[in-house]
């Protein structure tokens, strides 16, 4: 495909992706391993593709998890900008990383205008609420915010791939030597600073020795990332069944004795909420605003139930001016919140007696809670070990590395979703209860918690590339190279140190992304012209 | 006697931006919720207890509650996150003798008569108020809502809301 068409296919692949349509599966899309993909088919070159993909996966590994909704960079723009640039001027993938860095911090400047123009949809979904309009409702959740969304994202994309590819090779020409070996050790260094995010997520310092377990398992026996998450996971069970005995044999969404399902009137239907699971897992992030953040798209996936319950224009209005309200949780977990709320709506309907101000109540009460726990092992474990493991396949040029990741994330999340939707309904409040009273909750995260750590060890050991040139003459004629010194301490000791000394400069004065990107930019530049790295 | 890391106010109290970036930002292992709603509420309060996770303390206090722990210990041992709902809040345990230095306000939800300053955070009117009282007693007071992005100052915010 020419150069035009290229432009014309990623700069709608961006909108597309950005879009959010899918909760999960358009983070899947967000993926430069998932964006490599696209850009081999289009450009007949999956190999570079996919390598240069994997490079820039390994760079925003840590960007997965983006609690509240805040962009802290934006991994796609890199992606849809550096691989079609990189595979067009042939660029190494640690050059095309440069050149992806800065696009990611534009990324988040773009973000922020869509979330600010999306208050403007769901003022009008207030309006279209006070009549009882779920279509105008549903367009504000999902026509208006698309079509913003094109005119924010296509254009940019667009041209900077349809000229970039020519200012990158005159600028690839002009550069010196000394500053593209800068590039390239900017590259292998880069990563460093997506584990070292990640660690800082998963965040339990006292299980700190598990990112070594895998990094020197890796360094030492050099056991593949793959047979790492297996030996890994068998570590994380085991561990998980010693310290948690009595989790391991209670169901885990059993709401033990108490377990009673609340009275249903038939009128709704276990379709009826399989469609809102929809509606809500499709719509989730789509018309988020700063506003009110998934209120509206809460508010459109209620109406297949809510138009069953209040066939009275003005109990309908009530109804759906409360979902209205501000809202906001993690996806996965939060479809329990959606089926209990079903379940309330229903109690409402038919009995007459509860409030609607009980039902905005827990509502707003879970989502705290709910989002805290879905973000702590949906996000920063799941998504990263998904992705993690398939990256050696990206690295290899393989396209599995990023259609694997792209069936797998969306798929594990949308049945944890289900699971919590159809439950939530079923047992209504109670489901909650049962879901956090056994500690199970507990027991998964901390399982998470090492595996996760265990698999990012195992991956910073194999994909940080630091290493010294220096040599040293002692006596006549006898040189040592600096590398061989370090790697008989301990192999791959300056990864480590990149990693660490990025952790605790985080832990110290916060995870200031472009202060570190700086930094690491100038320690590239000048131990590259010193010839230390 | 315990030693408050952060004072945030953020009208979503525990979730994923508290849980996964700021319990480990500034190493808290002991949330204090302070809402006389959430207090009241016996199975909301249930929740947010058994939503802890391993290693951190959940705990709810009414206001009054609130006032009477920090005169007593500062809410007994630990490295605290002090969580408020909303700017009126923080004021009346802030009267109460709660006198915190430095106060993070980390999300307010919109809703009518609301003004989005900052992400997302929204003030109205009697928010502006109360933010002048508390930076006129010397509290220092940051907008921020991950650890990602930079603090903004009040000052900033203020004349925005009033811009």
């Amino acid at each position: 495909m020419g150069t035009m068409g290229i432009a014309i296919a990623m700069g709608i692949y961006y909108w597309f992706a950005r879009l959010r349509f899918g909760y999960t599966l358009s983070s899947a899309l967000l993926q430069p391993a998932t964006i490599g993909v696209f850009v081999g088919l289009l450009t007949g070159e999956m190999m570079l593709s996919m390598q240069i993909g994997a490079a820039l996966q390994l760079v925003y590994l840590g960007v997965t998890s983006t609690p509240g909704g805040n962009v802290p960079n934006d991994p796609c723009l890199a992606g849809v900008i550096a691989i079609p640039l990189g595979v067009m001027s042939n660029m190494s993938p640690e050059l095309a990383v440069a050149l992806a860095v800065p696009f990611g911090v534009i990324g988040v400047f773009v973000d922020q205008l869509r979330r600010t123009t999306n208050a403007i949809w769901v003022h009008m979904a207030d309006k279209y609420a006070e009549d009882a309009n779920t279509a105008g409702i549903m367009r504000c959740a999902f026509v208006y915010p698309a079509l913003m969304g094109f005119l924010i994202r296509f254009p940019f994309v667009f041209v900077i791939d349809l000229f970039g590819a020519e200012w990158a090779n005159a600028l690839i020409a002009a550069l010196p030597e000394v500053l593209i070996h800068s590039f390239e050790v900017m590259g292998g260094i880069l990563p460093a600073l997506g584990f070292a995010l990640t660690i800082m997520v998963i965040g339990k310092k006292e299980l700190i020795p598990f990112f070594f377990l895998g990094y020197f398992a890796v360094a030492y026996l050099q056991i593949p990332v793959m047979g790492m998450a297996i030996f890994g996971l068998i570590i994380a069970l085991v561990l998980r069944m010693i310290l948690y005995p009595d989790t391991v044999n209670a169901q885990v969404v059993s709401g033990g004795d108490k377990a009673v399902e609340t009275a249903k009137t038939g009128l709704i239907t276990k379709k009826d909420v399989t469609k809102s699971f929809w509606i809500y897992y499709f719509g989730c992030e789509l018309s988020n605003s700063y506003e009110r953040l998934q209120s509206l798209v809460f508010c459109a996936s209620m109406i297949p139930t809510l138009k069953k319950l209040y066939p009275a224009k003005e109990d309908l209005a009530d109804a759906l001016k409360r979902h209205l309200a501000f809202f906001n949780t993690e996806g996965s977990l939060g479809g329990i919140i959606q089926g209990i709320s079903i379940a309330m709506e229903e109690e409402k309907a038919t009995e007459k007696n509860l409030p609607g101000s009980a039902i905005t109540s827990i509502k707003t009460g879970l989502m705290g809670p709910i989002a805290g726990m879905g973000d702590a092992i949906v996000w920063a474990v799941v998504m990263p070990i998904i992705y993690g493991m398939f990256i050696p396949f990206a690295e290899q040029g393989n396209a599995l590395g990023g259609i694997a990741p792209l069936i797998l994330w969306p798929g594990v999340s949308i049945a944890i979703q289900y699971f919590m939707t159809q439950r939530g309904y079923k047992l209504g409040r109670e489901s909650i209860t049962g879901l956090l009273q056994s500690g199970v909750m507990q027991s998964i995260i901390f399982a998470a918690n090492i595996l996760g750590l265990i698999m990012m060890g195992a991956l910073s050991s194999s994909y940080i590339a630091i290493s010294s040139p220096l040599e040293i003459t002692m006596g006549a004629g006898n040189v040592i190279g600096i590398q061989s010194i370090l790697d008989s301490i301990a192999p791959g000791i300056l990864p480590l140190i990149a990693v660490f000394a990025i952790y605790f400069y985080m832990q110290k004065k916060g995870p200031r992304y472009n202060v570190i990107l700086i930094a690491i930019v100038l320690v590239s530049v000048v131990c590259a012209v010193l010839g230390i790295l | 006697m315990g030693n408050i890391v952060l004072t945030r106010v953020d009208s979503r109290l525990i979730h994923g931006q508290v849980m996964t970036k700021w319990v480990n930002q500034v190493r808290a292992n002991k949330i204090v919720v302070v809402s006389d709603e959430l207090a009241a509420d016996e199975f909301m309060r249930s929740i947010y207890l058994m939503s802890a996770p391993t290693g951190v303390e959940v705990v709810c206090l009414s206001e009054a509650q609130a006032a009477e722990s920090y005169a007593a210990d500062v809410f007994g041992s630990g490295n605290v996150l002090l969580l408020l709902p909303s700017l009126k809040a923080l004021k009346n345990i802030y009267d109460q003798g709660v006198k915190v230095d430095s106060v993070q306000v980390g999300g307010l939800g919109g809703g009518p008569e609301r003004k989005v300053v900052f992400q997302n955070i929204t003030l109205d009117d009697a928010d502006a108020v109360i933010l002048d009282g508390l930076a006129a007693s010397g509290v220092k007071i940051v907008f921020q809502t991950i650890p990602e992005d930079a603090p903004q100052d009040v000052d900033s915010i203020l004349k925005k809301y009033r811009g």
